[in-house]
């Protein structure tokens, strides 16, 4: 082959990859998948196979399915072949640990990332790790150390060289939503509301505007302030866009309706919320009795 | 995990919850019979009230003796 038809060839496959890429920020994973099986029988170059792989092996993940080149990232991290592969790898085993609650694992393999994207001065890979790495800890309740790390990550982003003003400000909205969520689960009542209000404009999906208005009626439950506790709880309602989401705004809407005196809409909501478990005859009874709020992590 | 507080997800918490439902509601139904009992003893004279403790004790007594028939649901002191 000669050198110009080889430079096609690369540039083709980096095309296909990129293409890859922007179908699995889409959601649209089988398309993704489709890509990278073109752009893999492309080439023989290990190094760049081992890139696909990996990009295959996330998309898999994130499309929550599992394939050959899921069970090869523990591989291609021991190889560690170069700082790109080993952090783009660990994160990806991050993940997946994340998403299967194992999450010492989880854990583990977030400090392998993240110091590989600190030796690579890569500083939007560090932003990206250390948001992962905060939402584990959050999961794990090891909630200072969440804040730490979306600290460090907003902390990362506010460096220079991340010119990408899009991915700045979206990133930015993320992070602040969840190192509200943090300081609020922390017992920081009053830092996390005003974390989560200095964003709420700006969340623009009806499925992170639900978590954002569940958090924020948590927090006002908190502080005693249950008209806002009551109003929020039924915003989060209206965006609601998983079962999840509905049982928490349900919960948090009868919570501050019986705590504001008015028992027959605390009944009402938490009759709702009930209907999700029909086994449990005294559910309401201990609704009724019992304030749950701190021992729940509405993500969760 | 800090200060021994580990939040978990509405779901899982009511999940396990479920799974100690019939010790819960024989807790609510305990703690309103009991309610109503503290109730009805408030509403007596303060003579009467002696009467019951004087009762309690002697049932008291009566059970840590041994000379109480649980199968009968009677006792010797009903005529008390």
């Amino acid at each position: 082959m000669s050198e110009a038809t080889m430079a096609d060839m690369t540039s083709r496959i980096e095309e296909l990859r990129q293409r890859a890429l922007e179908q699995v920020r889409a959601d649209h994973f089988d398309e993704a998948l489709s890509l990278y099986d073109e752009a893999l029988g492309l080439t023989d170059d290990e190094e760049v196979r081992e890139l696909i792989t990996i990009n295959k092996g996330h998309a898999l993940i994130a499309a929550e399915r599992t394939g050959p080149e899921v069970k090869a990232l523990p591989m291609i991290l021991m190889r560690r072949r170069n700082a790109h592969h080993t952090f783009l790898s660990a994160y990806a085993l991050m993940y997946t640990n994340r998403l299967a609650n194992e999450l010492k694992r989880a854990i583990f393999y977030g400090q392998i990332a993240l110091e590989a994207a600190t030796e690579a001065q890569q500083t939007l890979w560090q932003v990206a790790v250390q948001n992962e790495l905060g939402i584990v800890y959050e999961t794990d309740s090891q909630f200072g150390k969440a804040i730490e790390s979306f600290t460090q990550a907003l902390a990362c982003l506010d460096k220079k060289g991340v010119d990408d003003v899009a991915a700045q400000a979206f990133s930015r909205v993320a992070i602040i939503t969840n190192l509200g969520d943090s300081t609020l689960l922390s017992g920081n009542s009053k830092e996390g509301l005003r974390l989560i209000h200095s964003v709420i404009d700006q969340i623009a999906t009806p499925h992170a505007k639900s978590d954002a208005f569940g958090n924020l009626s948590y927090g006002y439950l908190d502080l005693g302030d249950f008209d806002k506790a009551r109003s929020y709880g039924e915003q989060a309602l209206e965006f609601a866009c998983e079962e999840r989401q509905v049982r928490n705004a349900h919960y948090l809407i009868g919570e501050a309706a019986y705590k504001a005196g008015d028992v027959d809409a605390a009944e009402e909501h938490f009759e709702q919320l009930a209907r999700f478990y029909p086994q449990f005859r005294h559910l309401k009874s201990l609704l009724f009795a019992i304030d749950l709020r701190s021992m729940i992590n509405l993500k969760l | 995990m800090e200060q021994g507080e580990y939040k978990v997800g509405l779901d899982t918490l009511l999940k396990i919850l479920a799974t100690f439902d019939l010790s819960i509601g024989d807790f609510f139904d305990e703690s309103a019979r009991s309610e109503s009992v503290v109730q009805k003893y408030r509403s007596l004279s303060p003579t009467a009230q002696k009467e019951v403790e004087s009762f309690i004790e002697f049932k008291r007594a009566q059970e840590e003796d041994g000379s109480w028939d649980s199968d009968s649901g009677e006792s010797e002191g009903d005529d008390v």
